[in-house]
């Protein structure tokens, strides 16, 4: 018999159909999962009336500073860092997205904050101050929630969940939050307290409200409005005073005015709206944004950009001299771009960047010192070497994703790099089959003094956080090792002044339940969908168990059922001489409702950036 | 071709079953295999529903299903689901001798290699439709093939007088 054909039958023999009964069903229900998480995400304003290309049915959202012009004594303000939602389409067409940002010329791109595990983010606003971002999360499979958050990622702090997930705005004074929800058959406008308690309604059942932001002054709130009963496509400018609650309007054109953001001084209010090109169409229509302006009483109204694309997602740089916004198009299908312009409208530049949700950072300067980091330590993409350099390794590297932190000592940061080996004839391999390797950089010299490689990587191969896990004050490692919405992750110990790097394994008896084996190198993984869900915690001293690392891994069963009940499985770990010493195991269920599951919450995730 | 509730059918009824048991030959794991498979089978019905055109759905499901099935993550999480479900039902059929004979002899193989194994030898695709499938060049298909029936033939124990005759004959 010919050595094919022997071939072939032995894989025939080996290999064992499926059964396709019941797939089909499964994909429906998979599908109609995923359609009800879109359509929460957007938003119902947003998603009946915008239908334009996906970005474009992210809210604006801007930060307020007291300005130079009527501001608090003694402080300036200057223009710092665009903050932006960056989705991106990672290998195998698996999209994810994270926070981003840039200087406001394109260059310096870092990563803020993955948003794996939260689902969509949008509604991205600066703290007045300039430390912190607030954003809406589409937190699949728990509902939309509002966030706040150290720009390094520390500190995520949960301010409330919401029926939707689009649009935030900060007030002022930095004490309250303004966003949009459900309430009866309308989305009302809402304030709360960062610190939580009971939301405030500020609008009722004849508004149907999107994309809020609070005034410089305090006192007013611009949004967009439907008006109900009335031509769906009537969504104009309105401003509510916090004070008597009474409403105003601003525009009242028959096209899409929508997104309404004050300038730093409070004189000028801009928005978008399709009203020159396509006058009395229907909102569905393909027609372009264009970015316009107006005084803040609704007069003098001008167009500012004139170009094919949809623009949107208009900001002002803090100091009120330039705007960006997105553009996108004309086709729904290209690229995104974030443009800076001038107040009036001259000069746009597009920045090298596409990205959605866009913030532009105050920097408050008192006594002529910049102030807008809290946290300096760990720092996620801090400057990175060139590609091309050897650190030290004896061979160029490219891919290069830097952190740092005190990870050899409680006193000093050291550095640590994830690269990649230099393709032979230049270039950079994909990560999956190169040759990835992890340095630590104690003096910081530019110079590795340990290294540790290969390590395996699908996706992405990057640093992710350096939160302290036993409470020595030392940072451990984690790295990314697998991308896209559910991260693969990797923990690694640095130890001594002469480091030893290397990744930590699990201790006997492990927890072969939890996928944990005796003597594996630790795999995490972090993120999940309506259906499954990792989840790290990691340590804190209230904590049962003392410091350490809490691992669920958690499945909602029924899948199609409304009485769904996750299954969670917990393994509790302690960090032993390079080690995971498994504490504690436990299973446990509970229901799969809107509330985020307890394993979920608290402000310990290990996907926030922990400092030490 | 448009992907609706008819094309999905057929596929399921015609191409489903094959494709996930090459997968899983791929990637080792049958729970991987039957979540990439599906969740690409997912991914052309809402790609052709936004208007986008498929021109093959069974050569495009098998292009990112076996992408899908490279990922160790999804193949780790895949596991873990599965073995969750086992905790709660009985475990099926062991495997076969012979079967794992072949689950060793394609697992010691390159990744190239074992896919280009699978699709050429279990759903019996010629070398142009293995490298539409793989994103490769045919020349880069014929010289896989060639090393992966060299050293399947070795694993599995196919004397070498055979293979030389089988040379001959080609």
């Amino acid at each position: 018999m010919a050595l094919d054909e022997r071939l072939r039958r032995a894989m025939k023999d080996a290999g064992e159909p499926a059964d396709p009964s019941g797939v089909y069903e499964d994909l429906i229900r998979r599908r109609e999962r995923r359609r009800l998480a879109r359509r929460v995400r957007a938003g119902g304003l947003t998603l009946v009336v915008i239908g334009t290309a996906a970005l474009g049915v992210f809210a604006l959202s801007r930060v307020f500073i007291r300005s130079s012009e009527g501001g608090i004594a003694g402080t300036s303000v200057g223009n710092g860092r665009i903050a932006f939602v960056e989705v991106t389409e990672v290998a195998n067409g698996q999209a994810a997205s994270a926070i981003s940002s840039m200087n406001p010329d394109g260059s310096d791109p870092r990563r803020l904050f993955e948003t794996a595990g939260f689902g969509f983010i949008s509604g991205l606003d600066w703290s007045p101050e300039g430390t912190r971002l607030a954003f809406a999360a589409s937190a699949e499979p728990d509902g939309p929630s509002l966030y706040v958050m150290n720009q390094d990622g520390s500190n995520l702090h949960r301010v409330i969940g919401t029926a939707l997930s689009s649009d935030v705005s900060w007030s002022p004074d930095g004490t309250r939050l303004a966003y949009v929800d459900e309430w009866k058959n309308t989305v009302a406008l809402f304030t709360i307290g960062l610190d939580g308690g009971e939301p405030h309604r500020l609008t009722g059942e004849d508004q149907y409200v999107a994309t809020p932001d609070w005034s410089p002054d305090g006192e007013h709130i611009a949004y967009a409005s439907e008006a109900p009963h009335v031509e769906p496509e009537m969504i104009d400018i309105y401003v509510v005073d916090l004070k008597t609650l009474a409403i105003h309007r601003l525009t009242d054109d028959p096209a899409l005015d929508y997104e309404p953001e004050w300038s730093p001084n409070g004189t000028r209010i801009l928005f978008r709206s399709r009203r020159d090109d396509v006058p009395r169409v229907p909102a569905e229509s393909q027609a372009p944004d264009e970015i316009y302006v107006m005084n803040s009483d609704g007069s003098g109204q001008k167009r500012l950009t004139h170009d094919s694309a949809t623009d949107q997602s208009a900001v002002w740089s803090p100091d009120g001299s330039q705007i960006a916004y997105t553009s996108q198009g004309p086709g729904p299908k290209d690229e995104v771009k974030i443009v800076i312009m001038g107040a009036d409208g001259s000069h746009p530049f597009a920045s090298p960047f596409g990205g959605s949700s866009l913030a532009w950072q105050p920097l408050v300067m008192t006594d002529g010192a910049t102030s807008p980091s809290t946290s300096p330590s760990p720092t996620v993409d801090g400057p990175a070497p060139t590609a091309g350099e050897d650190l030290g390794l004896g061979f160029p590297v490219c891919n290069v994703s830097t952190i740092e932190g005190r990870f050899a000592s409680p006193d000093t940061n050291a550095t640590v790099w994830v690269a990649t080996k230099a393709g032979d004839l230049g270039g950079c391999p994909q990560p999956d089959g190169a040759f990835n390797v992890v340095a630590v950089d104690t003096d910081q010299d530019g110079v590795a003094d340990a290294s540790f490689g290969p390590i395996e990587c699908t996706i992405e191969c990057r640093t992710f956080s350096a939160p302290d896990l036993d409470a020595d004050g030392t940072a451990e490692l984690l790295i990314v090792q697998s991308g896209g919405s559910i991260l693969g992750l990797g923990l690694f110990d640095v130890r001594g002044s002469e480091p030893v790097l290397e990744p930590m394994t699990v201790a006997s008896p492990g927890d072969p339940a939890g996928g944990f084996e005796t003597g594996e190198v630790v795999r995490l993984l972090l993120g999940g969908d309506e259906f499954y869900l990792d989840t790290l915690r990691c340590g804190d001293p209230d904590m049962r168990h003392g410091p350490g690392l809490i691992v669920t891994t958690a499945e909602s069963l029924p899948h199609d059922s409304p009485d769904a009940r996750w299954h969670a499985h917990t393994t509790v770990f302690a960090l032993v001489d390079g080690s995971l010493q498994v504490m504690d195991i436990g299973d446990f269920t509970e229901p799969a409702g809107v509330d985020a599951p307890s394993f979920q919450s608290g402000e310990t995730l290990c996907g926030s950036n922990l400092g030490p | 071709m448009r992907v609706d509730e008819v094309a999905l059918r057929e596929f399921l009824h015609t191409s489903y079953p094959r494709l996930v048991a090459a997968v899983a030959l791929v990637c080792g794991s049958r729970p991987a295999a039957e979540d990439a498979v599906q969740e690409a089978l997912l991914r052309a019905w809402e790609r052709s529903e936004k208007g986008e055109e498929i021109d093959s759905l069974e050569g495009w499901v098998t292009t990112v299903a076996l992408n899908l099935g490279r990922s160790g993550l999804r193949r780790m999480r895949s596991e873990r689901r599965a073995r969750a479900r086992l905790d709660r039902s009985a475990a099926g059929e062991p495997p076969t001798a012979d079967r794992i004979d072949v689950d060793r002899a394609l697992s010691a193989l390159p990744r190239r290699q074992r896919e280009v194994a699978v699709l050429r030898y279990y759903l019996q695709l010629d070398t142009r439709e293995v490298a539409s499938a793989l994103q490769l060049d045919e020349g880069t298909v014929k010289s896989s093939l060639f090393r992966a029936r060299a050293s399947l033939a070795q694993a599995l124990g196919i004397d070498n007088e055979e293979e030389a005759s089988d040379r001959g004959t080609r």
